[in-house]
């Protein structure tokens, strides 16, 4: 290959990567804009691609007239632009879409998680971790009710000690709620600026499998409709000091349960008597 | 460091009292013919467990790894071939 040619692969790759990096951390509204007014600029700059879109369009008979062409022709690039954007910052979606990949997914009394796993046990499977009820035969009615073909519940009083490691390194996805207050193995979160106790577990599992951890849930957006939102992957680099890491990737899953919950506080299990000491 | 110096860590790791958890582990029975699975760790201690040994012996356990190991000398095996590396 030629060497200038070379080069400007790499600096293509470089560019490109530094983009993905920046927007799968901005919000989705900016990275959105951003993608916009970059569709204006490679319309008004890369003329030959655009002359090419109005003749395409002009030959499909989609429109006749040269103005119109041009306008539909400037349209589909924002469109392109929006696609390639939405794609970067869906990363939460490709993860779960990837075949192999184990996930950890951190969740909340929000919307309708019974759905939320459903949903998304029907894309991989996916193991619950739940805190059966004191009935051990409502237990069992409740636990043979949820589960589904690729879905599973188990206790986490009576877990195999690795069965969360197990499932991930088989490709499943491990999910836990993490907004209910904990009595063992927990953790000194702060939630709607409260002192709280979580458990530690999700943090736990995200440190020592180093798998892909999300924040989700299906948020009810009308009669048996729901849309599921996921957040992620939190990255975090440990220090060395176990109860500080775990505290820290606790705190920011919790910060992500707060903002949901702002946005839908209606779909919140309130209920629950979340700041005990 | 010989198999029972990385064997006598890892014990002392096990016997590491962990905030707000009542020690469950009898320490001194565990061997290296012991199985993981039967030290007496929760899911939580597992996780607890592996963090420290990856800070002690800064080292990384593969999770595919990890679920292989059956026995404590499995364990040690492993923690001194990822540190001769």
């Amino acid at each position: 290959m030629n060497p200038l040619r070379g080069a400007w692969h790499r600096t293509e790759a470089v560019a490109a990567q530094a983009v993905v990096s920046l927007a799968a951390s901005a919000p989705l509204g900016a990275v959105l804009g951003v993608a916009r007014l970059a569709a204006l600029v490679a319309y008004l700059v890369w003329w030959r691609r655009r002359r090419i879109a109005a003749e395409n369009i002009r030959l499909a008979g989609v429109r006749v007239n040269k103005a119109q062409a041009r306008a539909l022709a400037r349209a589909s690039f924002t469109a392109f632009a929006t696609m390639v954007a939405e794609s970067i910052v869906a990363e939460a979606e490709a993860l779960l879409r990837r075949p192999g990949q184990g996930l950890i997914v951190a969740s909340a009394h929000l919307g309708n998680w019974e759905v939320a796993a459903r949903a998304i046990s029907m894309i991989k499977p996916l193991l619950v971790a739940y805190r059966p009820f004191n009935n051990p035969h409502l237990n069992e009615v409740a636990r043979d009710a949820r589960q589904g073909e690729h879905l599973r519940f188990v206790s986490r009083l009576e877990a195999h000690p690795m069965v969360f490691m197990r499932a991930l390194a088989d490709g499943a996805i491990v999910a836990l709620m993490i907004d209910q207050h904990a009595t063992r193995g927990r953790i000194a979160i702060q939630f709607f600026d409260r002192p709280a106790w979580a458990t530690k577990s999700v943090a736990m599992l995200s440190l020592t499998t180093r798998m892909p951890l999300l924040v989700a849930f299906a948020v009810r957006t009308g009669r048996m409709h729901y849309e599921i939102h996921a957040s992620g992957p939190i990255a975090y680099a440990r220090t060395g000091d176990r109860e500080k890491d775990a505290a820290a990737i606790t705190q920011a899953i919790t910060a992500e349960v707060e903002k949901a919950v702002r946005r839908h506080p209606e779909q919140y299990l309130w209920g629950h008597r979340r700041w005990r000491r | 460091m010989t198999n029972h110096d990385t064997l006598d860590i890892l014990k002392g790791l096990l016997g590491r009292p962990q905030p707000g958890v009542k020690p469950k582990i009898d320490v001194a029975a565990v061997t290296g013919a012991t199985r993981i699975d039967e030290i007496g760790l929760d899911s939580l201690a597992v996780m607890d467990f592996v963090y420290d040994v990856e800070d002690r012996f800064q080292i990384q356990i593969e999770i595919m790894d990890l679920v292989a190991l059956d026995r404590v000398s499995d364990l040690v095996a492993y923690v001194d071939a990822k540190r001769a590396v």
